[in-house]
């Protein structure tokens, strides 16, 4: 999955464990989902362990993952969050290990940047997986879970998530039948506002796909149902109007986006209606959309100039070619994945690396200013001879410290973990060794 | 040689190379380049309107002494409306005929002067009767390109041919209004145009071949703009908008009798 060798030695930093709906059916994954209320109480929770550091919960409907930073031990970190994520589950532990995966340092900063991306996602490239990321890390943020590594981590992954999504086509495309709908609309008439809408008979597809224009602006919506009273009912939900089934004709002239959803069993509208009705609609285009089954519009219908219809199968095809596209750009979020979990791994080195080397220079910058602090007592030093000794002093310690710096920097870049970077400047002193319990 | 040809030359290589670059992009189904080729375009047509400035600066007119020189300045008008639609509407596939026209017509214009350049007794009249038709066969030019569109985007949807091109064309609805908008922007320096056509020719009316031809244009838009104002929408006015377009063509390129 990863070229982990030269990032091995983030393995202490970050682990991660979780389920999600490549590992774990809907029934278990259930099971160990967390309710927002549920994930603040078990960070909380989480905070007074003492093998984690920083910890983080990411739960929704596809995945539960815990993401932390051990204090010591990876294990005795993993085993907190095993213990965490079961509950009060009651699953023997090697059916546990079948559910779960546990992945730490390299592999789960690639993981996380996987499932920000959209990559892991059940469906491709689906936005709404950056905004639970986002979450989650809100929360941790919140609990007071958080700390350097999951503060750079999470944004990080947020940034890789819009990178996927803006420099590939992984996220382009309707990805269901209703958005599909949604989006030829836009096809055909550009602007959604100003646009009237009607949905002909109450089937659940139809109310799911008004719900999606109604988002993207539409200005009208009519409703025809055949029981007039129920057609007033949803018009009441939805902000619309309801239209008597005998008055279909006359309020279409003025529709731009017909769907049909009723549940009769022949065509309702026929190609001569259709014809009838474009006659008094001076050539603006009207796209009908029937998601029902059986059909509720004559296919013929789309024949007429002006007149643009699609039906389920249709919507369907969209929805297809669409995720084949997302399925084609893989490959190169892949590549944005990897390429950004090496940076991550860098960076955080990088970061570590000039840590250590501004404790060994305040260390030593330390000792000379004491030295020279000694000389200026002394009266008989001369405030040019001063100045000579200072910037004496100050280019011998550059010159003292290259070499070392040089090395802190290799060894940093080398892979060598902060607890190794921090080791090095214990051995000159300059670090205050831990008293051991 | 006048010092503003090499930049005309250079601007129409400009035109050209961003045109191959977005049709590259229709070809590979992605528009991802299309910003980039924006800023090629913009920076030749700075580099066009500079051209023009020097040569007028140099020569005393603007390059409308024959129909081989307006090309230049016809090709600035038709960027410069492109550049302003883009920044406004998603219609910089148009672009993908719009440069190498614009590349065609500035070389065309360079070739022309390079041959040496007519002189002309341009008054003001003369140069509101050129540059205002110019600016009219510009619009009309960008208007029968989106007519073109609508007719392949129309029939993609209704073939449900919905992948490939159907995705780097605009929608039906912005084709619709932009070419809508052109024809408004044309329509009154068309007519400016021919006024002032009649001014300088003291108000006299020949009925020559051109003349015919540009009545006829103009007619043809009036009942565009009459049906568009009415309500209408769809294939049929943009049938009527592509006739009118066969004219305008057709009244630029005839030669007439005060050419």
């Amino acid at each position: 999955m990863i070229r982990s060798e030269a990032i091995n030695p983030m393995d202490k930093t970050v682990v991660l464990i979780g389920l999600n709906h490549k590992t774990a059916p809907i029934e278990v994954r259930e099971r160990f989902s967390f309710s927002p209320e549920q994930v603040t109480e078990t960070l909380n929770a989480l905070q007074a362990e003492a093998a984690l550091t920083e910890c983080a919960l990411l739960s929704t409907c596809n995945r539960t993952e815990f993401y932390a930073v051990p204090q010591k031990s990876v294990e005795a970190g993993m085993d907190t969050l095993t213990r965490f994520m079961s509950r009060n589950d009651t699953l023997p532990p090697s059916e546990m290990d079948k559910l779960l995966y546990r992945h730490q340092g390299a592999v789960a900063i690639n993981h996380l940047f996987s499932v920000s991306s959209g990559l892991d996602s059940l469906v491709v490239g689906e936005n709404q997986i950056l905004g639970q990321v986002r979450r989650a890390f809100i929360q941790a943020q919140e609990a007071s879970c958080t700390g350097p590594v999951l503060e750079r981590l999470f944004p990080w992954a947020l940034r890789v998530g819009k990178r996927a999504r803006s420099e590939t086509d992984i996220a382009k495309g309707a990805s269901s039948v209703s958005a599909a709908a949604v989006e030829l609309a836009q096809k055909i008439f550009g602007e959604m506002k100003g646009r009237n809408v009607m949905l002909l008979g109450l089937g659940k597809m139809g109310k799911k796909s008004l719900k999606l224009l109604h988002k993207a602006g539409v200005n009208e919506v009519k409703i025809v149902n055949r029981t007039y009273e129920k057609a007033e009912e949803l018009a009441e939900q939805c902000g619309g109007t309801a239209v008597p089934y005998e008055m279909l004709d006359e309020a279409l002239v003025n529709v731009d986006i017909l769907m049909a959803s009723t549940g009769a069993p022949h065509y309702i509208l026929t190609k001569d209606r259709i014809s009838k009705v474009i006659r008094h609609r001076r050539g603006k285009p009207l796209f009908l959309i029937d998601i029902a089954v059986p059909r509720d519009i004559e296919p013929s219908c789309g024949d007429v100039d002006n007149v643009y219809l699609y039906n389920i199968d249709d919507l369907q095809a969209v929805v297809d070619k669409n995720l084949a596209r997302r399925h084609a750009e893989t490959q190169a979020v892949l590549s944005i994945v990897e390429s950004a979990t090496t940076d991550f791994c860098k960076d955080f080195h990088g970061r570590k690396a000039s840590e250590a080397i501004v404790t060994l220079r305040n260390g030593f910058d330390s000792f000379r200013r004491d030295e020279l602090e000694h000389f200026r007592t002394k009266k008989s030093v001369s405030a040019e001879e001063m100045q000579l000794l200072e910037n004496f002093s100050r280019r011998l310690l550059n010159k003292l410290l290259h070499g070392p710096t040089t090395k802190l920097r290799q060894l940093s870049e080398g892979g060598a973990t902060p607890d190794e970077l921090l080791d090095s400047l214990k051995l000159l002193g300059l670090v205050e060794e831990e008293d051991n319990p | 040689m006048n010092p503003a040809l090499p930049m005309l030359a250079l601007s129409a290589l400009g035109y050209l190379t961003a045109g191959a670059g977005i049709q590259h992009g229709i070809y590979l189904k992605s528009q991802k380049s299309f910003p980039r080729w924006r800023k090629v375009l913009w920076a030749s047509f700075a580099l066009h309107t500079f051209a023009l400035i020097v040569y007028s600066g140099t020569s005393g007119h603007l390059p409308i002494a024959s129909l081989k020189e307006t090309f230049a300045p016809l090709a600035w008008f038709v960027m410069l409306l492109y550049l302003l639609l883009g920044e406004r509407w998603s219609v910089e596939v148009t672009g993908a005929v719009a440069a190498p026209a614009a590349f065609a017509m500035t070389a065309f214009s360079v070739f022309a002067l390079w041959q040496g350049h007519g002189t002309t007794e341009a008054g003001p009249g003369l140069y509101i009767h050129v540059l205002s038709l110019i600016l009219g066969f510009a619009s009309f030019f960008l208007a029968s390109f989106c007519a073109i569109l609508y007719f392949v985007q129309a029939k993609l949807l209704k073939r449900k041919q919905i992948d490939g091109i159907f995705r780097a064309l605009p929608p039906l609805g912005t084709l619709d209004q932009v070419s809508y908008r052109l024809i408004w922007a044309g329509f009154p320096a068309l007519v400016i145009g021919i006024a002032s056509g009649l001014f300088i020719q003291g108000g006299q009316w020949h009925w020559g071949t051109q003349e015919i031809v540009v009545v006829a244009t103009s007619i043809f838009y009036t009942i565009y703009l009459h049906a568009r104002v009415a309500g209408w929408q769809g294939r049929k006015l943009n049938t009527i908008l592509l006739v009118a377009s066969v004219f305008a063509v057709l009244s630029f390129l005839l030669p007439g009798g005060h050419q």
